[in-house]
Formats: structure tokens, sequence, C-alpha cells
């Protein structure tokens, strides 16, 4: 990444469509507009002509400096290439910047999909389109959940992703905290000597909710933003799709929902592992809320969206105390 | 006591700015920064007034828990375990012993980390959280789908 001012727009479509194009000339760009790319990222949308006469809808997605997640755009496209043609619901990867020569900051292009990604739309749905929209969730969690990583290419150096998962939500808690949060220090601790042994090592997708999947009419078209796949727990992404904030219970219980992934992964996901990982999902909510204070309190973002993130801590914590207190946990954990 | 009290304030400013900014800022940038604010601006306006005691109330729990595990004197004691911790006076305190306060907290919260897990540090854990919670205005209700 260089220190030069940033590219205005005109800049970046030619950087990009030589980019695009490589030898054989450059690729025509029409129909370039701004698009929202949620917190981390600026999106652009586009059309690409290359010129073999091959017509695509595109998004460019660029970081942008001031980040509350951690992500490698390199990581996420040799993901999304992995991904390609699998039958796993995600978007075609054509180019990966991570120089940051078109933008100034690494950046992938990828195809755009048709539908809508709107969390509110989707959690106002009606309840017939809602149900069918989770229960194609399900269905599109189990394809990503039993795709076949290893065979694609994709490589673990961790010895235990499940450990350097908690890990690495614990280092950036303890990057980012303005103050020492005992409790959910202690928190980490007991997600370490908890976590269950994954039924399976899944690809999994790590920020997977409403918001982070296109869907139209009563259909999910693609699952979106891989910056935070990891080789981990299936039943990671099931507790975080789950998350009360923006949970789809209402549409599709989770009894029901595991139901439908089970049948599609071909594997069932014990309900204790659920469980685990919904008090995993307060931890790295917990962690996320802090790096988003952190951000705004040293300058880094003027997005007033992350300038109370902390008061979030308290409402994670309290849910997290509270299931591992009670019966419920015990119960279930010992029947596992 | 002076009036329009703090509390009052605040709510005159969500009001006035709720009404007359926000409809005049075009959907984007500045109409998400705004509402944002004012998220902000109504969550001072409900907790204002109970900083302080959830500050004294915090340390006064912390330390009475802390002294059970410690011994009254010598190195090992609360006090001498605090003075050894090395923790700036945070900033945003107009009011002395209210910063004293908050730098108390801290120090206790870092030997609180420390200390090896029990029943009655779990029950400590409790009573901070629920004290947290109440200051942050986080009853908690059930907040199904509501967006982030």
């Amino acid at each position: 990444m260089n220190s030069l001012p940033a590219p205005d727009d005109a800049q970046i479509q030619r950087a990009l469509a030589l980019r695009l194009g490589g030898a054989d000339g450059p690729t025509a760009i029409s129909g370039w507009q701004q698009a929202f790319g949620g917190n981390a990222r600026r999106a652009y949308s586009f059309e690409a002509t290359w010129a073999d006469g091959r017509i695509a809808p595109c998004i460019l997605l660029s970081q942008v400096t001031g980040k509350h997640v951690e992500s490698d755009t390199a990581a996420e496209f040799a993901v999304l290439s992995a991904l390609n043609g699998s039958g796993v619901r995600s978007p075609e990867a054509l180019l990966l910047d991570a120089e940051g020569e078109i933008t100034g900051s690494p950046s992938i292009v990828l195809e755009r999909m048709a539908g809508q990604a709107g969390a509110v739309d989707f959690l106002s749905a009606d309840t017939r389109i809602g149900r069918a929209i989770s229960e194609d969730l399900a269905q599109a969690t189990a394809e990503l959940h039993r795709f076949d990583w290893h065979s694609a290419g994709l490589v673990s150096n961790d010895i235990n992703p499940i450990d350097s998962q908690i890990a690495s939500w614990q280092d950036s808690f303890r990057k980012h905290r303005l103050e020492p949060h005992p409790v959910l220090e202690w928190l980490f601790g007991w997600l370490r000597s908890h976590a269950p042994e994954p039924v399976r090592l899944s690809l999994v997708h790590g920020d997977l909710r409403p918001g982070n999947f296109l869907f139209e009419d009563d259909r999910l078209t693609a699952l979106l933003d891989w910056e935070m796949a990891h080789l981990g727990d299936p039943a990671e992404d099931i507790a975080w799709i789950y998350r009360r904030l923006w949970s789809p219970e209402k549409f599709l219980p989770l009894d029901e929902f595991l139901a439908i992934h089970a049948h599609h992964a071909g594997f069932t996901i014990p309900r204790r592992s659920a469980l685990f990982y919904r008090i995993f999902s307060e931890a790295k909510f917990a962690a996320i809320s802090i790096a988003a204070a952190h951000l705004f309190a040293t300058g880094k973002t003027a997005n007033l969206r992350h300038v109370d993130r902390a008061a979030k801590v308290p409402e994670c914590l309290r849910l997290a105390l509270g299931w591992i207190a009670s019966e419920d946990w015990e119960t279930r954990d010992a029947a596992a | 006591m002076q009036r329009p009290n703090p509390g009052e304030l605040l709510r005159g400013l969500r009001e006035s700015l709720t009404m007359q900014v926000l409809p005049a800022l075009p959907k984007g940038v500045a109409h998400q920064q705004m509402k944002a604010a004012l998220h902000l601006i109504g969550r001072l306006e409900r907790s204002w007034d109970l900083v302080d005691d959830h500050l004294f109330a915090d340390n006064a729990d912390i330390s009475e828990v802390l002294m059970d595990f410690l011994p009254t004197e010598g190195p090992e004691s609360l006090e001498e375990r605090l003075a050894a911790i090395a923790i700036a006076a945070p900033e945003g305190y107009n009011d002395a012993t209210l910063r004293e306060a908050a730098q108390r907290n801290l120090a206790l919260h870092e030997l609180l980390a420390d200390q090896p897990y029990s029943p009655t540090i779990a029950a400590l854990h409790a009573r901070m959280i629920d004290r947290d919670s109440r200051l942050v205005g986080d009853s908690g209700e059930d907040k199904r789908n509501t967006r982030e």
C-alpha cells in the first residue's frame, strides 16, 4: 500500500480497466457508481466489457484504513477463488489488487450478483417469505460447510483452528480495550476450556447474518463479505446467524434450521456446539465492539456508529454469563 | 440547583435535532451520523446522573470482595497491590474526586482479572455486569430483530 493521495474515480477506472483486461487490452468500464460497502470497505459497482465481448456486472471492494475487524484481502480472494464453481453460493472472484495499485488500498473485484442485502428488509419480510429465505439460508450454509476445502487447495496453518479463533478475538480485545474488562477476560478463558471438538472442520464464513447475504423474492442468491472466512467449527456460523440482534428465529426456530442444515450438509451439528458458539458469539461481538470504540477514541474513524459501541459489551456479557450459569447449559452440556 | 439540569438540556437538544435538523438532512452520511448522535444523546440523557453511583458502588463491591482474598496488611494487601498498579487517571472527568475514583476502578478491575475464579468471583462478575447494564440502559428486555 502506498501513502500517495487517494486516486479519484477517473484514475481508479483507468487503472481498473488495465488490470482487468490484462494482456488482451483494457476492459471497458461503464455504469460506474459508488455503492454501499459496509463500515469496513468502499464499494463501486460497474459493468465490465472485455476485449472478447464478454460482459459482466461487477463490484470493486476496497479496504478503508480505519476498520474494526482485521481482515486479509488476499486471503478472502483465495477463499472466493476456491469456491468458484463449487456450487457454494458466492460471487465469482475476478481480480485481486493486494498492493492497492488501483484505489490506494487492497481491493478485490467480484461478480455482482442479483438480489438485495438489506437486513431490515429481510427481518421485516412477511412470515412466508422470511421463512422461505431462512430455509434457503440453512441450505446455503450447509452447502458451504460440506465444501471440500482441502481438495480445493485451501490449507490450514493452524494446529488447532478452534483455539486460534478464540485466541484471535482475545488478542483483538486485549489490543483495543480502553479498560481491563475482567469479566470478558475471564470469559475468553472459559471459552478455551469448554470448546467442543468440531464434528467436522469446515470452511466457516465468519460473519454470516442478515445484511451479508443477497436474496431475491424468496430465494437466497449469494453469501457476501467473506473477509472473516476461516477454517473452524460449522456451529460457529449458525450461532452467529442466530445472534439475537439479527436472528431469523421468528421465521425459523433454531432446531428447524439445524435439521435443514443436517439434511443438506450430510452431518449433524451437536446442539451443545451450537450453544457453546452462542456464548462464543457474544465474546466475539464484545471484542468487535471494543475495537470499534477504540477506533473512534483514537481518531481512526469519524463514524459515530462506533463512538458508543463499548456500551454493547455489558449486554454481551450478561447474555453469556446467563447462559453459562443456567441449568439449561449444564444439562445440555452434560448430555452431550 | 441550576435549571434546566443536564438531563433536561440533553432532552431539549435531542428533541430539537430530531424535529428540525434530522428531517432537513438528505439521506446519506450526514443523516446516518445525526441518527447515531441522537442515539448517543438519548443514552446520555438516561444515564448522566447514574455515573457517580455506578463508579462508587463498583469500587466498594470489588474492594470488599478482594479484601477477603488478600491480607489486611503488608505488600500483598489490597491498598499496596493497588498502589503498585501504574494506571493513569482517565481523561474526561472534571471533578477530581470522580477522576480519582475512576482511576481506582481501573486498578481494581486489573487486580480482579488476576484473581483465581471462584463462586465469590462469579457472583461479583454477575453484579458488575448488572451494574454496567443499568448504566448503559440495557435492561435485559428482548431486543431481537433490531438492526445493529
